[in-house]
């Protein structure tokens, strides 16, 4: 009897007491003592089965006393029988309600056959059985009725009012209201209509069994009371135990009352006849009884089943809704389902909640109808009712939870059904939320790429493996339509067109994209011009594999590179141009010494000359020797030839010249043209020239150039050597990779380490007076040939140059052709 | 009359060769050495002779040879020869006690005059 006041309860049981034994006492033959039916036990057995708190117990069965007490009292029976009376009418009531506390350990339901029986076995059978003994031996001993009798009669009037009016009492008390509340309009009306039908039937039998009886005729057949089925089938199979028992006391309260009332429907003695509708009645509600549990238990199933199914059909709904749709649209669904998630759930708010930069806000959000909706704090949104939250976890990730609230809180099986159901709404939007942020993620990652595409000058096509156009930047597309071809031409090549680059240069990048769709190559690149007529351009064509999900192709790329052409170009020409212009420059403050290198090979001659012209003078001159001086002055005449060629290939202006390079050789050479230089510096020069150096490929002006410049700084720098050591040493020999090296190490006082680095740089000069552009055009000259230079501490003091030169490969590796433009 | 020796020193050797040619074709009697070591290991030359000695030289110079050999009986009249050179050094030989300074490529007249003018030093000297 919970929500009720103590004192409002007890006096209800105390009035229900009254009312019970009003009943009781009218349904007897007196003057027995026991009753045919006998309410007040049951009145107090359903009062201690709606109070959960057994401390409550001894005041609801206080409460009955007075009643019992006022309707007893006036039939004359002694006091103590009275009392007595009381006493096992409240055994009754506490056997049978703390058995079924006991063996249940909650309110008492009959919506199974499973909770009937057990209400049957305690509340039906065991508490009368029990109780009636010690009533039975209380109207022996007071009243002299036979003891077996009175525990029969007890026995039968107590259980048959148990098993009929604790189901009406319990249900009517405890679940008519909300019932009432949920009930359609339809099972009102067909309750109606049952209790109608068994209002007519009652007064029509009961009218003819007393017409009958005071005609002094027959009573009235038997057969006609099986009409009564009719309406307790019919509440049996509709409307469960509760309704069932009503019925069936309404049937038996009036049975009996016609037979203690002279009016019967058997054609004998009324107790009799009494005796024999109880136990007829006793035994077909039982069935009945556990019929309408059965009945119910499985509408109820069929009820949890069908909402189940409707559950299901939800979530399926659910999951569907958001397969089709894109991102953005996702909002206004989740917005939408929000709403039928939480009419479905039947709660009075649900709200999506997402984690969004470490802060939890209310995405999407339904009230049901009248209630406000969430605020930006959920869980305060009004300090009452039921809050129930489920984290939504994505690719294990919090991404947020879903929220829902009830203000008439659930318990039990209903409370975890819902939080099951909660559990796989969240499943489900937090799938669909993944996906959602996936999708936006790649959304994003594509306006990435297509803004970088597009933000390109260069112009791109994918092909997929057959070599069809699949996808092209802007760049492309413009270039396409400018052309005048199709902005997915099948050839990418076709957009300049044959005319253009020349039928080898589409074929060569033909036969290189199929290559790389092949899987041939990892990749190709191709340059050509394209235009004539001074609208050159130079376009580099590149193609490396795509490799998709189960597929493959390629990207092509052509790039204008004619800017960084002609850059090159003007660079490259500047670069010759000044190496020119050093070159000549080192030819003037070489003039001393070739001078002096030139004057060896003349000296020589004019002595010779000089020598055969005395020779004759002295007569008939002798052919051997003469031979010979002649074959000296020839052998000088070529050393001068020699220097004087060498002179002229220093001052030689124009492109380089690659050829293969014997650098024993080239190096020896430029050795000779310094060694009058090294005289006059009196600087000691020593060449090592190892036999195994190999040659390379280049431009012999241009080598030279840089040994020349690094050899006439290292005399210039030895000459000034403080040590009194002035020795200069060239070297020649292969680096342990196998490529040219050259070095040249002289006695100077060498190169502070932090400037090592800047004598390469453009102007940087040590020399007073120096242009600071040798060793400049030295390494562009060393790095055009794929070399390297560059300066270190000589050990023992001084500066070591050294520059390291790609070897050129034994004939039959690789052609000479195949070297790098310069 | 003794033999006028004529020794020749420089590193070049077809200059070497021109020389001895063209002084052994003027009547002298000639000697070459490629470098002051070479002439340093030869025993002393009686007079009458000269030396024509190249001025630059690898290792040593023709002036450290004359150093080197001054007051000892190596020590010889000497005419320089040089490839290269200017008054200044000239100049400088001549204080030194040269007989005389001739650039290359060499007059005929002017090598023989100052080997005859050296041979006599060597004479008088003698």
């Amino acid at each position: 009897m919970a929500g009720v006041l103590p004192a409002v309860a007890a006096l209800a049981v105390c009035l229900a007491y009254f009312a019970g034994s009003h009943v009781g006492l009218a349904l007897r033959f007196p003057p027995a003592t026991t009753s045919l039916l006998w309410p007040p036990n049951t009145v107090l057995t359903v009062a201690l089965l709606l109070t959960a708190s057994t401390r409550r117990w001894p005041l609801y069965l206080a409460a009955a006393l007075p009643a019992h007490l006022v309707m007893v009292l006036p039939t004359g029976w002694p006091w103590p029988l009275v009392l007595a009376l009381f006493a096992t009418n409240c055994s009754e009531a506490l056997i049978a309600a703390g058995t079924v506390r006991a063996l249940t350990g909650g309110p008492i339901r009959f919506d199974s056959l499973r909770r009937t029986g057990l209400f049957i076995g305690a509340v039906v059978l065991l508490a009368p059985f029990v109780s009636s003994f010690a009533d039975a031996g209380a109207v022996a001993y007071w009243r002299g009725e036979p003891f077996w009798l009175v525990w029969r009669n007890r026995l039968v009037a107590n259980t048959l009012t148990e098993l009929l009016l604790v189901p009406a009492g319990v249900v009517l008390l405890r679940d008519a209201v909300p019932m009432a509340r949920r009930a359609s309009k339809s099972r009102v009306l067909e309750a109606a209509a049952m209790v109608a039908l068994t209002v007519v039937l009652g007064m029509v039998l009961l009218g003819a069994a007393g017409q009958r009886r005071l005609d002094g005729g027959p009573a009235v057949s038997a057969n006609s009371l099986a009409l009564f089925l009719v309406p307790v089938l019919w509440a049996a199979i509709r409307f469960g135990p509760a309704a069932t028992g009503a019925l069936l006391l309404t049937l038996t309260g009036g049975l009996l009352w016609a037979e203690t009332h002279g009016r019967s429907f058997l054609a004998v003695p009324p107790q009799d006849a009494a005796l024999a509708f109880q136990t007829v009645l006793g035994v077909v509600a039982v069935p009945l009884m556990c019929l309408a549990a059965l009945m119910q238990e499985n509408r109820k199933a069929d009820l949890i089943i069908r909402g189940r199914l409707d559950f299901e059909n939800l979530l399926s709904r659910l999951s569907s809704a958001f397969v089709p749709l894109a991102s953005p649209e996702m909002e206004a669904v989740f917005e939408r389902w929000a709403a039928h998630i939480g009419e479905s759930l039947g709660v009075d708010r649900f709200a999506i909640l997402l984690n969004r930069e470490g802060r939890v806000d209310v995405a999407y959000s339904w009230a049901a109808p009248g209630l406000p909706p969430l605020g930006p704090a959920p869980l305060e949104a009004d300090g009452s009712g039921q809050v129930l939250t489920v984290p939504l976890a994505a690719a294990g990730q919090d991404v947020g939870a879903v929220l829902l609230m009830l203000v008439r809180p659930l318990e039990g099986e209903l409370l975890d059904e819902l939080r099951r159901r909660l559990g796989l709404v969240a499943d489900v939007l937090a799938g669909a939320l993944a996906r959602k942020e996936a999708e936006d993620a790649l959304r994003r990652s594509e306006a990435l790429k297509s803004a970088i595409l597009a933000s390109m000058p260069t112009r791109v096509a994918v092909l997929d493996r057959r070599g069809e156009v699949v996808a092209v930047n802007e760049e492309w597309s413009s270039t396409a339509a400018a052309s005048g071809a199709g902005p997915r031409t099948a050839a990418p090549w076709d957009l300049f067109g044959e005319t253009e680059t020349g039928s080898g240069s589409a074929t060569a990048m033909t036969k290189g994209v199929a290559a790389v769709l092949g899987e041939r190559e990892r990749s190709f690149v191709h340059e050509f011009v394209s235009g004539s007529g001074g609208r050159e351009r130079w376009i580099h064509m590149s193609a490396v594999p795509l490799r998709l999900a189960g597929d493959s192709g390629a990207v092509v790329s052509y790039s204008d590179v004619t800017e960084q052409r002609h850059a090159e170009m003007e660079a490259n020409q500047s670069r010759q141009e000044l190496a020119h212009f050093l070159r000549v420059s080192t030819v003037g403050v070489m003039a001393t010494s070739l001078a002096h290198e030139l004057n060896q090979p003349l000296t020589a001659i004019l002595a010779n000359a000089q020598a055969a012209q005395r020779l004759l003078a002295k007569g008939p001159p002798d052919v051997a020797e003469f031979r010979e001086v002649l074959a000296d002055m020839i052998e000088e005449d070529k050393r001068a030839g020699e220097i004087i060629s060498q002179l002229r290939e220093m001052l030689r202006k124009g492109v380089p010249q690659k050829a293969v390079l014997d650098v024993q050789d080239l190096v020896g050479r430029v050795a000779r043209i310094v060694w009058s230089d090294s005289l006059i510096r009196e600087v000691d020069l020593h060449v090592e020239i190892d036999s195994a150096t190999p040659s390379m490929v280049g431009d012999r002006t241009q080598v030279q150039q840089v040994v020349l410049n690094l050899l006439l700084n290292a005399l210039e720098a030895a000459a000034q050597d403080p040590s009194g050591r002035r020795r200069v040493v060239l070297g020649a020999r292969a680096s342990t990779a196998g490529d040219v090296e050259i070095s040249v190490r002289d006695t100077g006082k060498g190169i502070a380490s932090e400037l090592a680095e800047h004598v390469f740089e453009p102007f940087f000069s040590t020399k007073p007076g120096g242009m600071g552009m040798g060793l400049s055009i030295a390494r562009s000259i060393v790095s055009a040939h794929g070399g390297t230079i560059w300066a270190e501490d000589a050990p023992g003091g001084g500066a070591l140059f050294r520059l390291h030169l790609p070897s050129h490969a034994p004939v039959g590796a690789e052609p000479v052709a195949g070297a790098h433009e310069t | 009359m003794a033999t006028r020796k004529v020794l020749v020193v420089d590193d070049d050797a077809s200059v070497r060769k021109g020389l001895q040619r063209l002084i052994r074709a003027a009547g002298y009697d000639v000697e070459t050495f490629d470098g002051g070591a070479a002439y340093l290991a030869r025993p002393a030359q009686e007079p009458p002779a000269c030396l024509v000695l190249d001025i630059r030289m690898p290792g040593m110079s023709g002036f450290e040879l004359m150093q080197a050999v001054a007051g000892t009986p190596r020590a010889l009249p000497i005419v320089f020869v040089s490839g290269h050179g200017d008054e200044e050094m000239r100049a400088q030989a001549m204080g030194a006690g040269a007989v005389e300074v001739l650039f290359k490529p060499l007059d005929e007249r002017a090598l023989l005059a100052a080997i005859d003018k050296a041979l006599e030093r060597s004479t008088a000297g003698g």
